[in-house]
């Protein structure tokens, strides 16, 4: 039963530190390159079509070999 | 050839196998779970699928996953450079989640003892292989539609013998999906649950706020669209909608709010939008691919009130709509690729039937009725059993309806129904009443195939709509008949019920023979919040808990 408890705080510190090291990540890392992205993403402007083309020369076997 | 199909970490995770192109078995997770529409790994439905078929994880040749996990991540982190620093609380929800499993796929399966090749089939091109290969046709137009896959939110594709060309594409935010889903939300309903309630609702309101929606979603004449996403909220936070959508539609509907004129008209507006870009998508589709056979696959596919239009608003003239639209279906999708991949000579084969779940046997139904000391008659004449059933709900009798393999999918196809007769219009109430649910949502009618046209203004004679995939209206001299399952805009979702069906085919025969009505009303065999039965004991306890008059469980019949 304490065996448990002790788990379930050392859990709870875990997600505690996971917490504040991705909080500081997503502040400074992911800050930091969300500015130079947003500075040269285009935005997207009013076109005839949304639609965009798609792509049929990647459909190989190799390509569904990748998780990517 | 083995393949075992999987879809899973978004919602109605699956598992399927094919043998040799065909499928021989395919069931959600959240069957066994009892979440409905669970996402986590299908774990219970591989096993399940592995021991149906009496095969060890060795033995297959191929995984498909229905899905790239490393794009979608791709995504969720793009997703969080655009929205920074709005994005921090589901930053820090999504990032164990992602980074802990479900990235890791290609583990996941190893450590089931799998060790061959894996294969990860783009998400909605698993979706538009499920609707083409299982279709009667040689080549046809093919609309994917969902919330989101990867990128892609909607596809077109042309579809010939064994290949599927993709044509164009709209990627996220834009997203026909999450647009419904948003709309659902703000109504008070669940997400990636509850869109057919918006559905139902429609028919109640009047599209009077169609104008605002537009000023939300731009579309264009070729049926592309783009979010002004200054309105949502799904990319930055765990809410689809924002305070501006709140200031320009007002205040949003709590769950247990009630429903008022506005949320009718909210729900018919979103509805009306919806079937515009819906059909300006196809008739575009159609421009492009000239011919009149179409496929439907993707969450947007189970909109089945806009699917009974198309048949008047485009060219197309011989739809297919797998029944496992979403993303359960997907994981069907994804392991036909792979049979036809590795094996190009291969010729698809399709599909009439979703029956390709659990069975269970006289044998294994007999002590869980004896364990509930449950009173019973076992028929031991099929004929017989038939009969009375139909006797029954002739007579007004609501019945549990629990037969052979259990269906695929979302909908109750006659293996795992409650039924009644479609007449008079108290038995919609009472049979409301018995699945909990509220009064304004409608239900479907299973219908006999050679007499779906003299009850609904089908396409053509003999029309096949095996899935309950869309909605028609009911002829007008029938309506008293079908009093039950006609929704105020006059229309009702149908199954057409042919010989493929077995004993549910025999009971409406039956039925009809006794009543001069070729139709009852289906409904899936749970209650509110619980996914469709899986074993003889949540039956029969579904049945003990509410107003049921009997229950067909295999070749009993239970009372009270």
């Amino acid at each position: 039963m304490t065996k448990s408890k002790i788990q379930i705080f050392i859990k709870i510190l875990n997600n505690f530190f996971i917490s504040i090291i991705l909080f500081l990540f997503y502040f400074f890392i992911i800050g930091l390159i969300s500015v130079i992205y947003k500075l040269f993403k285009n935005n997207k402007e009013k076109a005839d079509s949304y639609w965009q083309d798609s792509s049929p020369d990647n459909f190989n076997l190799e390509y569904f070999k990748s998780a990517y | 050839m083995l393949i075992l199909g999987i879809s899973a970490y978004y919602h109605d995770s699956a598992a399927c196998i094919i043998k040799d192109g065909k499928v021989i078995v395919a069931i959600e997770e959240e069957r066994f779970t009892r979440i409905k529409h669970d996402n986590s790994f299908p774990y219970q439905a591989i096993e399940f699928c592995l021991k149906d078929q009496s095969l060890k994880f060795q033995e297959i040749d191929y995984v498909a996953y229905y899905e790239k996990p490393l794009l979608k991540f791709e995504r969720i982190l793009e997703t969080f450079l655009a929205t920074w620093p709005f994005s921090l609380m589901p930053f820090l929800k999504g990032m164990p989640e992602w980074l802990n499993y479900k990235i890791k796929i290609e583990a996941t399966i190893k450590k089931l003892g799998f060790k061959n090749q894996i294969f990860f089939i783009p998400h909605h091109f698993s979706h538009a292989v499920a609707s083409f290969y299982p279709s009667p046709f040689e080549k046809a137009a093919i609309l994917t539609v969902d919330g989101v896959g990867e990128w892609q939110t909607t596809g077109l594709w042309f579809g010939e013998n064994n290949n599927i060309k993709p044509l164009k594409q709209i990627n996220f935010p834009d997203s026909l999906g999450l647009l419904y889903s948003t709309f659902t939300a703000y109504l008070g309903f669940k997400v990636n649950e509850d869109e057919y309630k918006l559905m139902g609702l429609a028919a109640y309101g009047k599209p009077t706020f169609v104008n605002r929606i537009h000023s939300i979603v731009d579309i264009k004449d070729d049926g592309s669209f783009r979010l002004n996403l200054d309105y949502f909220g799904f990319r930055e936070s765990f809410s689809m909608y924002n305070h501006n959508f709140e200031y320009l539609f007002g205040k949003i509907r709590k769950s247990d709010e009630k429903i008022t004129k506005r949320h009718k008209d909210i729900a018919a507006s979103t509805q009306t939008v919806t079937e515009e870009i819906y059909f300006k998508m196809l008739n575009y589709l159609y421009s492009i691919t000239k011919t009149e056979n179409l496929c439907l696959s993707g969450g947007v596919a189970l909109n089945a009130l806009a699917n009974g239009k198309i048949y008047k608003e485009t060219p197309f003239k011989n739809i297919y709509i797998f029944g496992a639209a979403g993303d359960s279906g997907a994981a069907v999708g994804a392991g036909l690729h792979v049979y036809q991949q590795t094996l190009p000579s291969a010729k698809k084969q399709s599909i009439d039937n979703l029956y390709f779940g659990s069975e269970y046997s006289n044998e294994q139904i007999k002590p869980v009725l004896e364990k509930h000391k449950l009173k019973y008659k076992k028929f031991v004449n099929k004929k017989e059993l038939i009969n009375k059933t139909a006797e029954l709900l002739s007579q007004g009798k609501i019945i549990g309806w629990f037969q052979g393999r259990s269906e695929f999918g979302p909908r109750a196809l006659g293996s795992r129904s409650i039924l009644c007769k479609p007449n008079p219009r108290s038995m919609k109430t009472k049979m409301n009443l018995i699945k909990i649910r509220e009064q304004f949502r409608p239900f479907a009618g299973s219908i006999l195939q050679d007499k779906v046209y003299e009850y609904f203004d089908v396409p053509k004679i003999n029309h096949w709509s095996p899935f309950m995939t869309f909605c028609f209206q009911v002829k007008k001299d029938k309506k008293k008949d079908l009093s039950a399952i006609v929704h105020p805009d006059g229309t009702c979702r149908i199954q057409t019920v042919n010989k493929v069906n077995g004993r549910y085919y025999l009971l409406i025969k039956k039925f009809y023979e006794l009543t001069g009505i070729p139709c009852i009303l289906n409904t899936s065999f749970n209650l509110k919040g619980e996914p469709i039965v899986e074993n003889p004991e949540q039956a029969i306890k579904d049945f003990l808990k509410t107003k049921m008059d009997y229950l067909v469980i295999g070749d009993f019949l239970v009372f009270k």
